[in-house]
């Protein structure tokens, strides 16, 4: 287990190489002066040329990247073109921010998506299955900034229940104004959770072992939860860890919208004003916590299904079957 | 059934979070009947809290209530009031004497004196980012404790406004000494609000400064809310969450003017968006041609339009509000002229071009607008959206044909815009990107710049703008207006023409 555990670790670092080649130039491909950035459109040529010089940005492009990879590897993300405040800091001050809300938004993936993809898989094409999957369909179409809107506009404005935009302080403060945003980037991901419950439950509710069980006489709730959930988690684990995934570094629209202080928000304003380092901090650093988010789901597999817990060990694959 | 239980409990949890009264966000009130904190929203943060880099107007809408400068321009009439210097003389044509108040502290406790003006404005002409306000310094020196003496390289008029510019702020020089970056995050001035905390990308908090020369600010505690999505800074404003919110949407504008208990103010901006042609191109160096282009642009219709309304039709490069602004005259719409100047010019048959535009929607859309207007009169014009570094750096090496930009007289000065835009010796880079080279404008645009002769200057500024309209290597095309929204208990809001809006005389009824 804890030989996986490093492989994947070190996995790691190909990974991050590539996303730091990826993002180092696309982001010094694309057109535009970072000197330009950082001094406005009034500077002289003068100052211009020797800030360049300062950045590095007369140096190949090659050589700034190892530069950049050395000084990384030392744990120097460098300065921020915008603001020249550490990048570091910058993003270590925002991602609990941010990990408060996608924590908060798979919660209402979860809550949502599990019951509502159960019960739709149970009662198959039933009224109650063919509208849930047409909700899910339109939670899925639905982009973030609209319902975002809407929801602010019904319960900031219409009904003065929640606070329209902003990170509350406190923790009463701060529950009421997670819950427009949490809503809000849950939706999308509760309905990918619902689809892929009830896709997952219709493969193994058919099975026979199903049917063994039901003879047996165990209750429909047991049989439901023991058999057929726990049989059907490991796509569901799947979707929900990807999607967690996602909303880690995916809510930069619902952060724009409700102004909320999150790496999101940081990283939409640093490829706006086209700050390099900025941009790549977080990325890097978001990819590091979607690798990490990933090898936790592969990790919680051997939990749920005993037959990959058995792969991990070196004893190989006993006869542990799942018992029916 | 124990499920069910927890299930109702988290319900009444979450319930009882959403209907509990006032968020803690809210301004608190205090005696008297106003409450003690305004809260503001903006739609980007502070970039640096240091005056001498920071320049965008959302950094300077809060630094300058941190940061004073040695004089200020009265909004209305448009005079140079006294702020750190209590007078002034002009001893000749390149010499200024500034007599500083005696007793300024800044808010740290450090007394204010001649030595922090030296160092400030030494700092200040030091900063790439900044130096063009201040550069035409050439030296100062400090007399005594509370007199500075500033000498200027050649005569240069709009010295006093450009050191109203907050750009040219006084920091205290002992404590930037010692640490250099220190202003980027923790700032100390001698302005009426003294910094409190940032949040970044989402607030900054100032609290009044009670020693304040002019008196202390009228409410206590200054709150600028990050809201960069413009729909929701109209939403918090009607919520209440903010007293003031800057910059709406035009769609939001009408409903915020038409809201019983709200007040749009909208006042004309600074800004003038216009063509560039460039005169180093053919057929753009044809001075037929480019007024052919001019005269096809139905300025009333684009404002009426693509603007929404609002903005006026442009007549020169400075805006009304500028110290040497002159109409002369506006801009005729007559396509049929147009043609027929077309023809003088040799191009009967109009001719294909291509009009630069950077990637902002409504710079966008108005290009659209004109490129249609281009084709009434044959001309074949393509629009071509640029990302903004690729825009200003491929316009500065003369690659367009056409720009469409545009321009704030930040100083309130026409020096500001008219040297920059039209002097010879400003072509790229520096503003001038039509590349005139035109002895009568480098006069003209001298004598504003130099002359120390207010009614001289205007006198210049007058026949600059006559003559510029013949010329036509620039077509003004629109002023904007500048809005934001505030509750009605908002009492004292005066926009500022920039968005540089100060906030210290304001106050909110509970």
């Amino acid at each position: 287990m804890w030989k996986y555990i490093v492989k994947r670790l070190l996995l790691m670092i190909p990974i991050l190489l590539g996303v730091t080649f990826i993002v180092f130039f696309i982001m010094n491909l694309t057109p535009g002066d970072p000197a330009a950035i950082i001094l406005g459109d009034q500077a002289s040529a003068e100052a211009l040329a020797a800030k360049r010089i300062e950045l590095g940005l007369d140096k190949p492009l090659i050589v700034r990247y190892f530069t950049y990879i050395w000084d990384m590897l030392h744990g120097d993300l460098g300065l921020s073109y915008k603001n020249q405040l550490s990048v570091w800091d910058q993003v270590i001050d925002k991602f609990p921010n941010t990990a408060i809300l996608a924590i908060a938004g798979i919660l209402v993936a979860l809550v949502i998506g599990i019951p509502v993809g159960i019960i739709s898989a149970k009662k198959q094409y039933t009224v109650l299955d063919n509208t849930s999957m047409i909700l899910s369909l339109v939670g899925v179409s639905m982009p973030n900034f609209w319902l975002g809107l809407l929801l602010s506009l019904l319960f900031a404005l219409k009904l003065g229940w929640l606070p329209s935009q902003g990170m509350g302080t406190g923790f009463v403060a701060l529950l009421r104004s997670l819950i427009l945003p949490a809503l809000t980037l849950g939706t999308g991901s509760a309905a990918t959770v619902v689809r892929m419950t009830r896709s997952s439950m219709l493969e193994v509710i058919r099975q026979d072992y199903i049917s063994t069980a039901r003879a047996k006489g165990i209750s429909e709730k047991q049989v439901t939860k023991r058999h057929m959930l726990k049989n059907a988690m490991i796509p569901i684990v799947t979707a929900v860890g990807l999607q967690f995934g996602q909303l880690l570094g995916g809510a930069m629209l619902t952060e724009t919208v409700f102004s909320w202080p999150g790496l999101g928000r940081l990283m939409v304003d640093s490829i706006n004003s086209k700050d390099i380092p900025m941009v790549m901090g977080a990325t890097i650093f978001l990819a590091i916590m979607f690798s990490l988010v990933n090898l936790i789901v592969d990790l919680v597999y051997s939990f749920i299904d005993p037959r990959i817990r058995s792969q991990y060990s070196k004893a190989g694959f006993k006869s542990r079957r799942i018992k029916v | 059934m124990k499920k069910h239980l927890v299930f109702f409990l988290i319900l009444i949890v979450i319930g009882s979070f959403a209907f509990a009264g006032g968020s803690s966000e809210r301004s608190s009130s205090s005696e008297g009947g106003y409450k003690d904190t305004i809260i503001f929203a903006q739609g980007a943060d502070v970039t640096s809290f240091d005056p001498h880099v920071g320049k965008e107007t959302p950094a300077v809408a809060v630094t300058n209530h941190i940061y004073d400068t040695l004089v200020d321009v009265n909004q209305e009439t448009g005079e140079i009031i006294p702020q750190i210097a209590q007078s002034w003389e002009q001893i000749d044509d390149t010499t200024y004497r500034f007599h500083i108040r005696e007793g300024l502290k800044f808010h740290n406790g450090e007394d204010l004196t001649a030595e922090d003006v030296k160092f400030s404005l030494d700092r200040a002409i030091a900063s790439p980012s900044i130096s063009y306000i201040v550069d035409f310094i050439d030296t100062v020196t400090v007399d005594d404790d509370y007199t500075v003496t500033v000498t200027t390289d050649a005569p240069y008029a709009p010295a006093l406004r450009n050191l109203a510019v907050p750009f040219a702020a006084i920091v205290p020089m002992d404590y930037v000494s010692a640490n250099p970056d220190i202003l980027k995050t923790a700032p100390v001035g001698s302005g009426p609000y003294k910094f409190v905390s940032w949040s970044q990308n989402d607030s900054v908090k100032l609290e009044a400064y009670d020693e304040y020369y002019a008196g202390e600010p009228k409410t206590k505690n200054l709150v600028m809310k990050v809201i960069p999505e413009a729909a929701q800074r109209t939403i918090a404003l009607e919520t209440g969450e903010v007293d003031i919110a800057y910059d709406l949407l035009r769609s939001d504008a009408r409903r915020v003017s038409e809201a019983r208990d709200l007040t749009l103010y909208e006042i004309p901006s600074l800004s003038c968006y216009y063509i560039t042609f460039n005169m180093n191109k053919a057929p753009f160096d044809n001075k037929l041609v480019r007024q052919a282009l001019s005269m096809a642009i139905d300025r009333q219709l684009l404002v009426d339009t693509v603007n929404g309304g609002s903005g006026e039709v442009a007549n020169a490069l400075v805006a009304p509000a500028v110290f040497g602004y002159y109409n002369p005259g506006d801009y005729e719409y007559n396509p049929e002229k147009a043609k027929q100047l077309l023809k003088e010019a040799g191009y009967p048959n109009g001719f294909s071009c291509t009009l630069w535009v950077n990637n902002n929607q409504e710079r966008v859309e108005m290009c659209q607008a004109i490129q249609e207007m281009f084709r009434e009169i044959g001309i074949d014009c393509r629009v071509e959206v640029l990302e903004f570094g690729a825009f200003i750096s491929r316009t500065t090496a003369g690659e367009h044909d056409m720009g469409y930009f545009g321009w704030v007289t930040s100083t309130k000065d026409a020096d500001y815009t008219y040297y920059s835009l039209e002097h010879s010796s400003q072509q790229g880079a520096a503003g001038n990107r039509s590349f005139t080279n035109d002895a009568k404008v480098d006069e003209l645009v001298e004598i504003g710049r130099t002359s120390s002769d207010q009614d001289a200057r205007l006198e210049a500024y007058k026949e600059l703008a006559i003559y510029l309209k013949d010329l036509s290597n620039n077509a003004p095309i629109i002023y904007t207006t500048l809005n934001a929204g505030a509750s009605n208990k908002v009492e004292g809001f005066e926009p500022d023409p920039i968005g540089y809006h100060k906030l210290e005389n304001v106050q909110v009824r509970n």
